[in-house]
């Protein structure tokens, strides 16, 4: 039974991410569309501002805006952000130190979430406001 | 304006709380069956078929399954150091299991003793060895095409998908009901060899005190899961409800109970104690469809912001793109990009309703198989593309509006799940 086209860019990533990059989708990490990509074509370089908010405990960063690759999913901003705090990824949650990520202080989008998509549909004033703590604040 | 006699597609129960709860009645026949690499003992457990839920996840429907078929796995699935203990369960005597029942019909669960529950206390001592959460994680493959089934999307999503694959591979090219071909749904069961290439991981982070009575067994392991899962679940319906209202308002005044009651709702496929929950955050749910309606009534449905849509296609993560209810609509707060200007072109042409509808989503998504005709405004698919598209296992028309879709097959989360499958 042959496999849809879009199935094979599975194959495209053989690199095993590292450590720090966290357990995430290996075909997601490249934010290239498969070739017969029938949605519409945004353009691949589009770039989204991202802005960092600290809560509770969490340790404040210097930069607090980004901007990252609308192609990317949601999970490169939590690796990313790991990186910058110095967090521990780990192969495990217990090993790993706890990190929530949350938009617009409402809710924790999926890993796989599309960065583009969430502006989209949640951006404010031209960003992407991110909370992050290190315990669960909103549930 | 189009004319009501236009409409011609038959008339549907002008009650969405019916259609809702048709959808929840939904079921799919699957067999189950344990991979051969997660096989540790000298019999096979034989395969189980079960009736499953559409809005339901697969590790909440198949826990009992699980837990059965756990007894033939390895002990110590995932684990690779020295300090655990190995051991392999005796398969029963006399099993309980009952294998029977054809597709349709189906609906034969294995009932087993409580014995269960000691063979798999005395499995490990694995008192401070780490990744021990990851001992009964368990995952499912789609039996036909090899490909493993995403745990965080609902059942009727992923049979949906899966169905559109095997109808485009089929000689008999796209169309039409195959389901006696597809159905039931081999499903096959592994513990090992989690694939975190392809799936995302059964961890999300969060500490393991969160989930009460956390054992090292794999009844909490299922525990743990379905904690994951209902957080998912969870933060999928502070989404939609963010995108329908446009302010995080109505999501975060759920209260903690509210929430908790909503996902058994979901776990057990209760569709009234949902509906009691839901009432309250569904405003306009128990409106006419905009279809049969004369005049413009401005009623709840305008203050729709956004409505909550996830396209699926083929294997990708949701496509969760804004769309308005209202093509016209000047008062949103998020200006969805190329989708506001070729929407705005639409309107110019009269033909053309001035809400969304199902065709215009489709030919501005996926412009390679669906497109309009800019004379008569209809939607059609692109000569020579192969495709297969549905929700909730129906095709609508595609002069459908959205919003009506929307309330009427949106999943327990309040999203409106579009499938589509491309060759």
């Amino acid at each position: 039974m042959s496999q849809p086209s879009c199935a094979t860019k599975n194959d495209r990533d053989e690199s095993i991410a590292s450590a720090e990059d966290g357990k995430i989708y290996q075909a997601l990490n490249d934010g290239k569309d498969a070739p017969e990509e029938p949605t519409q074509g945004k353009a691949k370089l589009e770039k989204i501002k991202v802005h960092l908010v600290s809560v509770g405990s969490a340790p404040i960063l210097k930069k607090t805006k980004f901007l990252m690759n609308a192609d990317d999913r949601f999970a490169v901003a939590i690796a990313f952000l790991r990186k910058m705090l110095r967090l521990s990824s780990g192969s495990s949650s217990v090993a790993a130190n706890s990190l929530f990520l949350y938009v617009n202080a409402a809710f924790v989008p999926s890993p796989e979430e599309r960065i583009g998509d969430l502006f989209d549909c949640f951006g404010t004033r031209g960003e992407l406001v991110v909370h992050y703590s290190l315990q669960e604040a909103w549930g | 304006m189009m004319g009501e006699g236009n409409y011609d597609d038959s008339p549907i129960p002008s009650s969405n709380t019916f259609i809702q709860n048709l959808n929840w009645t939904g079921s799919i026949p699957v067999v189950l069956s344990l991979a051969t690499t997660s096989l540790s003992s000298p019999s096979s457990p034989r395969p189980i078929h079960k009736m499953i839920s559409r809005v339901t996840y697969l590790h909440v429907a198949l826990h009992e399954e699980v837990m059965h078929m756990s007894r033939y796995a390895p002990a110590a699935a995932g684990l690779s150091t020295a300090f655990a203990v190995r051991s392999v369960e005796e398969p029963p005597d006399s099993p309980a299991e009952r294998d029977g029942g054809v597709e349709g019909g189906g609906n034969c669960e294995v009932s087993d003793s409580a014995a269960e529950q000691e063979e798999s206390a005395c499995t490990m001592q694995s008192k401070g060895f780490k990744s021990s959460h990851d001992y009964f994680d368990c995952w499912f493959e789609d039996e036909a095409s090899g490909i493993p089934l995403r745990w965080q999307l609902f059942v009727g999503v992923l049979y949906d998908l899966m169905k559109g694959k095997a109808v485009l591979n089929s000689s008999s090219g796209r169309g039409g009901t195959h389901d006696q071909h597809i159905l039931p749904w081999r499903i096959r069961l592994h513990f090992t060899s989690y694939p975190y290439d392809r799936l995302l991981p059964l961890d999300d982070g969060s500490p393991p005190s969160k989930v009460e009575n956390t054992n090292d067994d794999i009844e909490g392991s299922h525990r743990r899961i379905t904690a994951l899962v209902g957080r998912l679940f969870r933060n999928s319906l502070k989404q939609a409800l963010f995108m329908q209202y446009g302010s995080s308002k109505v999501a975060m005044q759920i209260t903690k109970f509210s929430h908790e009651k909503i996902w058994d709702s979901v776990m057990t496929s209760n569709y009234a104690a949902y509906h009691e929950v839901n009432a309250d955050l569904q405003s306009g749910i128990s409106s006419s469809p905009i279809s049969s309606r004369s005049t413009d009534q401005d009623d709840q449905i305008d203050q729709l912001q956004l409505i909550p849509i996830r396209l699926m296609l083929n294997d990708r993560p949701a496509i969760q793109n804004p769309v308005m209810h209202r093509k016209d609509s000047t008062d949103i707060k998020r200006r969805p990009r190329d989708l506001a200007g070729d929407l705005a072109e639409n309107v110019s042409s009269c033909r053309t309703p001035p809400y969304t509808t199902f065709g215009d989503f489709l030919s501005n998504i996926c412009p390679n198989h669906f497109v309009m005709d800019p004379a008569t405004g209809q939607v059609t698919s692109v000569p020579g593309s192969c495709h297969y598209y549905c929700i909730q296992g129906v095709q609508p028309s595609m002069k459908s509006p959205l919003v009506d879709l929307w309330r009427a097959l949106s999943h327990p989360d309040h999203f409106l799940y579009i499938i589509v499958v491309t060759e």
